[in-house]
């Protein structure tokens, strides 16, 4: 069996690294340098004040949102609370509450082992998940 | 008119991060024609690749602080470089548009006294190019990444995010397309 034609790997390299002819226009090099140098960057004290006002505004949004949404929310809050009662109630050691968290929940046929499988998979996820979060180079 | 004067050729290229900042000229005429031409051939676009060329100084300038200049600024420069690169690949995947003005990659004449022969490298580096840009985004990446920066099929497949078997199919698929093409009577219609 003869080997697949290619094109020399050498000739490609020798290609790609050639130097080119020309330098790049003085006047282009100024250009970038005086966009280098006076593009506006931020200082530690205006990084500060600008996360300081984008907190402030998620907070202010979040405020408004509660607000308007309480009706709705109020539920999910309350679910919210009664799970972390559930949750604190099973740390404690106290099957009696978690028992009625559940039913709280309206998850009667859940058991503490069911709960504690779904922590399980949801802390595998999150694991997961870390392991194979994206980073860029540079 | 002395702003004109290229910059000071003899001396050292600047090494630690203070020398970077306060000889960023030397910096952008030492790599401004070869990163101009990576990113044309990155790209497949040279009248961007001017734009994505100042846009990649202007991004080494402001995070000189994040080099690390216990290593060599070329390579970190050049990962800037096809950052940006592949940024502007996936905004023109998403616009569905197409590349254009491949003649402006062509490379010019060399020295060589004899013009028929001159004329010969010059086609063959011409055919060449045009070749590369014909070649499909996904293996002209890892073509230049290894053919030109010279970066290993490790590092370019942690790069790309794919298997180091991934780089190596592309690479040699890559290299089988340029075979056929040039082996071929050229035809200038991709």
């Amino acid at each position: 069996m003869t080997p697949e034609p290619l094109f020399p790997e050498d000739q490609l390299r020798a290609h790609l690294q050639t130097a080119p002819d020309t330098a790049p226009d003085p006047a282009w090099v100024r250009a970038v340098c005086a966009g280098a140098r006076h593009t506006p960057q931020a200082t530690p004290a205006v990084r500060l004040a600008a996360a300081a006002a984008v907190i402030l505004l998620l907070a202010i949004i979040a405020a408004i949102g509660l607000r308007l949404f309480a009706p709705v929310l109020a539920p999910v809050f309350d679910a919210a609370i009664t799970c972390g009662r559930t949750l604190w109630a099973f740390s404690q050691g106290a099957p009696a509450l978690l028992a009625d968290g559940a039913r709280h929940l309206a998850l009667a046929p859940f058991t503490p082992w069911l709960l504690l499988s779904l922590l399980a998979v949801e802390f595998g996820a999150l694991a997961l998940f870390n392991r194979h979060s994206p980073s860029r180079h540079a | 008119m002395p702003d004109a004067s290229p910059p000071s050729q003899s001396t050292e290229p600047p090494r630690s991060r203070d020398a970077l900042r306060d000889r960023f000229e030397d910096v952008v005429h030492a790599h401004g024609a070869r990163l101009r031409r990576f990113l044309a051939r990155y790209t497949g676009e040279p009248h961007a690749a001017e734009d994505l060329a100042q846009e990649t100084f202007i991004r080494a300038y402001r995070h000189l602080d994040r080099f690390d200049d216990r290593r060599p600024f070329g390579p970190w420069l050049f990962t800037l470089a096809a950052n940006l690169g592949r940024d502007f690949l996936r905004a023109r995947f998403r616009r569905g548009e197409t590349s254009d003005g491949l003649d402006a990659l062509a490379e010019p004449a060399d020295g060589s006294p004899d013009p028929a022969a001159a004329l010969r490298v010059r086609e063959r580096a011409e055919a060449l190019e045009h070749a590369l840009l014909r070649l499909p985004a996904t293996l002209r990446e890892p073509v230049l990444l290894h053919y030109e920066l010279e970066w290993p099929v490790a590092a370019i497949a942690a790069y790309l995010r794919i298997d180091e078997g991934a780089v190596k199919t592309r690479l040699h698929r890559a290299r089988r397309l340029l075979h056929a093409w040039l082996s071929t009577p050229p035809s200038r219609s991709p």
